[in-house]
């Protein structure tokens, strides 16, 4: 119920409703295919960024190539430059940090004096990982 | 890296943190839309965001339908929250005797700030301001001032009227005795607050002045209505001082003038155009409003008053149709807003009832006399009155605008469902083997 007196309550009303927030997030990926389809995957290009964006140039109506003079497009020079320090960031400067929560399922064998043991259960705390982009 | 590489890498990294230093000073954003300096004009923000949704061409429809379907649906708010300032902790007693006997007494310039009770309700100005299909106040008031000395009752709204001619008074009593609460309670459902008709005839005339020179206003009682609506304007925009300032009581004088002459100025963004609304042109409209509750049909028909106030200069109207219209449509947004609040609250019938109110609640003391003046006297109910009219009307334009935001996002919605759901598929793409030799080949 808005509040029509008052000019927060009338933007909050228009933030809830242009936040599309209706709309919800993607199903999660399948563990298993992520571990089989990570080895696959090639790791970020620089080169093969900025070429595909420099190759759909076109699309914005922007020409594409080398310059009436011959010389390369400066812009074209900028565009693998972004993207090379973007890649170069985020491949060794961001931080990935992964959330594991508890109650992950969990089967272990071990040794105890009285000889060998197994044990079925679930993770009680929550931890945490590390990874890198490549 | 060589040496020459690694001193050039310290230039340039100053340089660009300098650059970035630099960029923290940009120039102020200048905002086109007018309304977001301005904190508390809920109505003016709203319009501007409907203009942003669904162009200058929604601001026609949105009058269209104010003047329709608001207008329909205002009536009972109105009376509602009228019943809610009158009806206080006397509600249970009975009409004092004072009142039964001896009524009120009221000037006629107290309570009639428009001059509207002296108007024949059979002249053509007439025509477009009294109701003539139900008993009203005014049309009893009336009377009573064709018939000074007679008593007029008017049984409905349990009440006789009588004009004293020397003393240009009106005496106001009760025909029988009931409880306080009650009386209240009857007489504002007895009352029309809102009579179509008179209300676009009333907001015609604030913006072209066409109503005024018909009735030979001089500037003096133009300017006297136009200080009510200005301190109802500042209530609005939740100025509650009731004091108009210098240079705006200088800028109503001059309003005042040009609309006794019935001229008006269309601002242009380079300047002004006079435009003159003819009589007929309001009656041709009131024709078409009364008889339509077509919005698009009411909305046309109150653009075509522009069209028909400028055939004096057609080809600079021509050129700056567009600039035209669109402060029009902001303008009459902005007075109809006012003239809804002065009905609610100003008109002859509820200033009457201001002072029966005060009378029953002062041993008989009368406390209505000059509008702008009892302003202060009744100012929490003037306040409390204007939050409900900016609440109906802003809430009638923000559904205006969810029903053309919905039109505007249900297709971006489904085309970002569409963007998810690719991008989930290409992932899960990425991760399958065959996916790799069918790209592969």
């Amino acid at each position: 119920m808005i509040d029509f007196n008052s000019i927060d309550a009338i933007i909050a009303g228009f933030d809830k409703i242009l936040s599309l927030s209706s709309i919800g997030g993607p199903p999660p990926i399948p563990t298993p295919l992520i571990l089989v389809g990570i080895p696959l995957r090639t790791g970020l290009s620089p080169t093969k960024i900025a070429s595909r964006i420099i190759a759909r140039k076109g699309e914005a109506g922007l020409p594409v190539g080398v310059l009436p003079s011959g010389t390369i497009s400066p812009d074209e020079i900028m565009e693998r430059i972004r993207i090379e320090e973007i890649i170069n960031a985020l491949q060794q400067e961001a931080i990935i940090t992964v959330a594991i929560p508890p109650g992950i399922t969990l089967t272990a064998a071990g040794i105890s004096p009285s000889g060998p043991v197994s044990v079925f259960g679930s993770t009680i705390i929550y931890s945490k990982g590390y990874g890198v982009i490549q | 890296m060589s040496l020459v590489d690694d001193k050039r890498k310290v230039f340039t990294t100053i340089g660009s943190y300098t650059s970035f230093m630099q960029q923290n000073k940009l120039p102020n954003v200048t905002d086109i839309y007018t309304s977001i300096n301005n904190k508390k004009d809920i109505i003016s923000y709203l319009l501007d965001v409907l203009k942003t949704v669904a162009g200058t061409e929604a601001l026609k429809e949105l009058i269209g339908k104010m003047l329709t379907k608001l207008v329909d649906q205002s009536e009972s708010k109105i009376k509602m929250a009228l019943k809610k300032q009158f009806v206080q902790f006397n509600a249970d007693n009975l009409l004092s005797s004072n009142f039964i006997n001896n009524g009120i007494n009221t000037k006629v310039e107290d309570i009639d700030i428009k001059g509207k009770l002296r108007i024949s309700p059979t002249s053509d100005s007439g025509n477009l301001i009294y109701n003539k299909t139900v008993d009203s106040f005014d049309k009893i008031a009336h009377d009573a001032i064709v018939n000074s000395g007679t008593d007029v009752s008017f049984a409905g709204m349990n009440m006789s009227i009588k004009y004293v001619e020397s003393i240009d008074t009106f005496n106001i009593k009760p025909l029988a005795n009931v409880k306080i609460g009650d009386y209240f309670t009857n007489y504002i459902d007895k009352t029309q607050i809102i009579n179509k008709d008179e209300f676009i005839t009333n907001i015609m005339d604030t913006i072209y002045g066409v109503f005024s020179k018909k009735n030979n206003k001089t500037a003096g009682q133009v300017l006297n209505d136009l200080e009510v609506q200005k301190l109802l304007e500042q209530v609005i925009n939740n100025n509650d001082s009731f004091l108009i300032l210098p240079e705006d009581y200088d800028e109503l004088q001059k309003k005042a003038n040009e609309l006794a002459n019935g001229v008006t100025y269309y601002d242009m963004g380079c300047g002004l155009m006079e435009a003159i609304l003819p009589f007929s042109g309001l009656t041709k409209l009131i024709g078409i409003v009364s008889g339509s509750t077509d919005p698009f049909t009411i909305g046309n028909a109150v653009e075509a008053t522009i069209a028909e106030s400028t055939t004096g200069s057609p080809t600079t109207a021509k050129k700056n149709k567009e600039t035209i219209r669109d402060g029009f449509f902001q303008k009459l947004i902005n007075v109809f807003t006012i003239q809804m609040l002065q009905f609610s609250i100003m008109s002859p019938q509820i200033r009457v009832l201001l002072g029966i109110m005060s009378s029953l609640q002062n041993n008989g003391l009368v406390l209505i006399a000059n509008a702008k003046e009892d302003m202060k006297k009744f100012a929490i109910m003037i306040k409390c009155m204007a939050n409900e009219i900016i609440k109906m009307i802003a809430e009638f334009i923000f559904n205006l605008v969810v029903s053309y935001l919905i039109k505007l996002l249900t297709p971006v919605i489904k085309k970002m469902l569409k963007e998810k759901i690719n991008q989930y598929i290409n992932i899960i793409k990425s991760l399958t083997p065959i996916s790799k030799l069918i790209n592969s080949t």
